[in-house]
């Protein structure tokens, strides 16, 4: 898949492992249960590192599952850090779970990732880290710890660290687009219907885990995939490299996921 | 309810007005954007194909509406450095000297920049800001969003769940579907619209998982086409008024700016026949028949192919597409 974990080796060979990294960005249907985050959680504890929570973007059943579920994990004594993508997600955790570590996630930053276009040149001032100044202003006046991107088109969103706010990374793959219709999910239907027009509101059984393809388009060279209801693309080493000097964490992907 | 049309010149105002359009909406780029800024749009739609022209013609569309609020779509997902200081000008002097009623944004810097400015009221959140639930619109409301455009991709279930006191809300009504969530694509019109060719090279994909896609995407694409009485064919929420209505949604949108005066005239008459069976108590089947027999197309309703909201409908069949 291009720039894999050797390749980032090569350029952190010293490179720590701090947190791990789960539940979805993407997709609410594959947030996990409170059995497996709090095996997640137990996990991260017995080595030593942070536990971090994924969420996405969500209707109010998603919001009540992450309810249930940070209720749950607090009533037990577990405390991860989450990354929000929604401000829903923001004000429930600020409101009902004050305790847990905010991180604001990638796709708060609304910046372009099409994959047809080259990477925007550098500024003869360095990279534009103005870019996102008033969402991180906000983020850091509502409590949030850090700020995550993948690799977009204009190296900056995540600052230049001087707001307070701890920098990740997601390498190798930068997300192209998302939403609601989902191929995995119309190819797993019991009918073949309704995956499209009708399957807002039918259920998931999240066929899609662990599953990612190769989508291939004449308008880009670049590689695409698809997983869930997402496509991603590897993001050219130049652009992660780019994007290296503005981070302090690398959260790194094995395979795309959703 | 009040139905939004979209505009772009003065001369459509009359027609649209005499259509049933209650409120409007445009785009408009600031002078000096294209030298700054080049090819980056300064909303989502296409400058040339779908905004009004400049500042004077907005001038005349302003004296020819009349009472009717226009409101200005400053709502692209992203912009280039110095972009946002310039619009959050521009929104100003939109506001205060041209006599705009509200801006619609999505970008959450030129957002706050406008709050900072005072025009908490005034602002309209665009569905490209994914606010999909009620803690977000709440979230928003206390920022000084005074309006919450809820993206497409919603049920009406999920949109009653929504609704909070003290924040307006906007559904999409017809017309120009999108195949992944708007604020959630990450690339741009301005290089071809990406998502028409969507899965034609995806590898080990049962393929009539793809058929099915392509006719999706067809769809969502206005299929293409218009009635043969001169009508838009494509994604319609006509049918789900009574239940917009019901969860709290007050205002409709037409959505196709660059659409030619007829299409967004039969659009706007389309939702303004719908809107007046509803508000005069006739229910989701009345509205569906009148439409029909005055658009045609009979078939796209008849397995809720093209409905913004499909969850109004039982499932009729196994298998609909």
């Amino acid at each position: 898949m291009g720039w894999g974990s050797d390749a980032l080796r090569d350029v952190y060979p010293d490179a720590l492992l701090t947190a791990l990294y789960f539940g979805s960005e993407f997709c609410q249907e594959l947030l996990p249960g409170s059995s497996d985050t709090e095996t997640f959680c137990a996990h991260c504890a017995a080595r030593s590192l942070e536990a971090v929570l994924l969420t996405p973007i969500v209707t109010h059943k998603g919001l009540g599952r992450i309810d249930r579920l940070l209720g749950s994990l607090t009533d037990r004594g577990w405390f991860p850090a989450v990354v929000f993508n929604d401000w829903g997600v923001l004000e429930l955790i600020r409101k009902s779970y004050p305790c847990l570590p905010l991180r604001m996630g990638r796709l708060m930053n609304r910046g372009l990732r099409d994959p047809r276009i080259a990477m925007r040149a550098i500024g003869p001032g360095g990279e534009n880290t103005a870019r996102g100044a008033g969402i991180r202003k906000l983020a850091t006046s509502l409590g949030v710890c850090a700020v995550e991107s993948d690799a977009d088109l204009e190296p900056g969103y995540l600052g230049s660290g001087d707001d307070g706010l701890e920098r990740a990374l997601h390498v190798p793959f930068t997300f192209v687009a998302s939403g609601r219709n989902c191929l995995e999910k119309a190819a797993f239907a019991s009918t073949s219907g309704g995956a499209f027009t009708r399957g807002l509101k039918s259920g998931c059984t999240a066929p899609c885990r662990g599953v990612y393809r190769r989508e291939i388009r004449p308008d880009t060279d670049k590689q695409l995939w698809r997983a869930g209801n997402t496509l991603f693309f590897t993001a050219p080493q130049e652009w992660i490299s780019r994007h290296l000097a503005l981070a302090d964490r690398l959260v790194f992907h094995q395979q795309p996921m959703p | 309810m009040k139905i939004l049309s979209p505009l772009r010149i003065a001369n459509e105002v009359a027609p649209l007005l005499a259509a049933g359009a209650d409120e409007f909406y445009c785009g408009l780029v600031p002078p000096g954007w294209k030298k700054k800024f080049g090819d980056a749009w300064s909303n989502r739609r296409h400058p040339d194909a779908a905004g009004v022209p400049n500042e004077e013609a907005l001038a005349e569309i302003l004296a020819a509406v009349g009472s009717t609020p226009v409101h200005v779509a400053l709502n692209s997902l992203h912009y280039p450095p110095g972009a946002v200081e310039m619009l959050a000008g521009f929104g100003t002097h939109l506001l205060q000297d041209v006599g705009v009623s509200a801006l619609i944004v999505a970008d959450t810097d030129l957002l706050l920049a406008l709050l900072e400015a005072g025009h908490s009221g005034k602002l309209h959140l665009s569905s490209l800001a994914t606010a999909t639930n009620a803690a977000s619109c709440g979230f928003f409301r206390d920022m000084g969003v005074a309006r919450v455009i809820l993206p497409r991709h919603l049920t009406l279930a999920e949109i009653e769940r929504c609704m909070i006191e003290g924040l307006d809300y906007e559904a999409f009504l017809i017309n120009d579907g999108c195949v992944f969530e708007e604020g959630l694509c990450a690339t741009t019109h301005a290089a071809g619209t990406f998502c028409l060719a969507d899965g034609d090279g995806l590898k080990c994909m049962p393929a009539r998982v793809l058929d099915q896609y392509g006719f999706w995407k067809w769809i969502q694409n206005n299929c293409g086409c218009t009635t043969s009485r001169g009508f838009p064919l494509g994604p319609c929420g006509l049918c789900a008024i009574p239940k917009l209505q019901a969860a709290g949604v007050r205002y409709l949108k037409v959505v196709g700016r660059e659409a030619s005066l007829e299409r967004k005239s039969a659009s706007v008459k389309l939702a303004a026949v719908a809107r007046d069976i509803g508000q005069n108590g006739g229910d989701a089947q009345s509205i569906k028949e009148a439409i029909i027999a005055l658009r045609g197309g009979a078939t796209l309703c008849s397995e809720s192919r093209a409905c913004y909201y499909p969850d109004l409908w039982p499932d009729q069949r196994r298998g609909a597409v």
